[in-house]
């Protein structure tokens, strides 16, 4: 269970412009990976908020996925709740796993080549992906995961609860209020083509940590929080709230 | 790095895609498996990959 205070409201934010990636025209969708120690509510706000175009997957599977694009081509979000379903597979499953979500995160699945001369063609479906991590297995496994090329196109998001947040977190528990999940808020927009000005995305070159992938993946984002405050142009107010939530774009586990 | 995803059933369709339909360059393809799948390989081996490849998809080289 999650608490209500500002910094989770942040993350929260972070996560909705990610889903909201989706209904932009002329952008991919963003991928997402949420770190932070078991219990402090990754998998209850990823699942806070859905769209139409995400797919929740538990039993991650090569079959399995592409069955699923396959059956639902609306599909722009596979959101995995435990990033460990797709590492701790044996090797050749891993293998076919991530060489298909590489290819369903860059451009697109085309022929899959089952041998035999059996193809099965998925006219580039592409799109995003939306998991979450503990920040041991994030250290644990960070050079491998580095490795299978598909992590860089993430934009990481960590946190971790202090001490008070915990108590809170119990209190609330104690006090019997209702904690049960309750049911994904269903975001919704129209497809729209969100223009952003040169000299306003220069303004988050000084963000990116001087990566070519974090820059695109900021100019994105700029475009969702333009598209969330019923705007088609991002604005200098746009900047000033991605300059605060990027505080949690980064593996420094923040105290919230 | 990623060398083992060259056997892989995408890989493999990607790899057809890209010499058959798109008609990249074998140096091109190279640099696509790099971006897309950090699989670091030589021309050389990638030409005799693609190759073997091709024959076994029924197509002639």
């Amino acid at each position: 269970m999650s608490i209500e205070n500002k910094n989770t409201d942040d993350i929260k934010e972070i996560i909705e412009l990610v889903y909201i990636s989706a209904f932009l025209k002329n952008e991919k969708p963003l991928s997402l990976l949420l770190l932070a120690p078991p219990e402090n509510s990754k998998t209850s706000l990823i699942l806070e908020k859905t769209t139409k175009f995400c797919h929740y997957s538990t039993d991650l599977s090569f079959q399995g996925v592409i069955k699923m694009l396959q059956e639902k081509n609306k599909i722009l979000h596979i959101v995995i709740p435990d990033f460990l379903k797709i590492t701790s597979k044996k090797t050749s499953t891993k293998n076919n796993l991530v060489s298909l979500l590489n290819a369903f995160l860059d451009e697109g699945i085309f022929q899959i080549n089952l041998g035999n001369k059996e193809t099965i063609d998925l006219k580039g479906r592409a799109g995003g992906v939306v998991t979450a991590t503990t920040d041991y297995s994030f250290y644990q496994n960070r050079r491998n995961w580095k490795g299978l090329g598909f992590l860089s196109r993430f934009i990481v998001v960590s946190w971790r609860y202090k001490p008070e947040t915990i108590q809170e977190i119990f209190n609330t528990i104690n006090l019997e209020k209702n904690t049960a999940r309750k049911k994904s808020i269903l975001i919704n927009y129209k497809k729209t083509e969100v223009k952003s000005k040169p000299e306003i995305n220069a303004k988050l070159n000084e963000i990116s940590d001087n990566s070519l992938r974090k820059l695109k993946n900021l100019q994105v984002l700029l475009k969702c929080l333009a598209l969330k405050n019923g705007r088609n142009y991002t604005t200098d107010a746009d900047i000033k709230r991605l300059k605060e939530l990027n505080q949690f774009m980064n593996t420094d586990f923040k105290e919230i | 790095m990623n060398e083992d995803l060259l056997k892989t059933p995408v890989v493999k369709g990607q790899l057809i895609k890209w010499i058959i339909d798109d008609k990249l360059s074998i140096s091109e393809i190279a640099g696509k498996l790099w971006d897309i799948h950090l699989i670091d390989i030589t021309i050389e081996e990638l030409q005799e990959y693609t190759k073997t490849l091709l024959l076994s998809n029924g197509y002639e080289v």
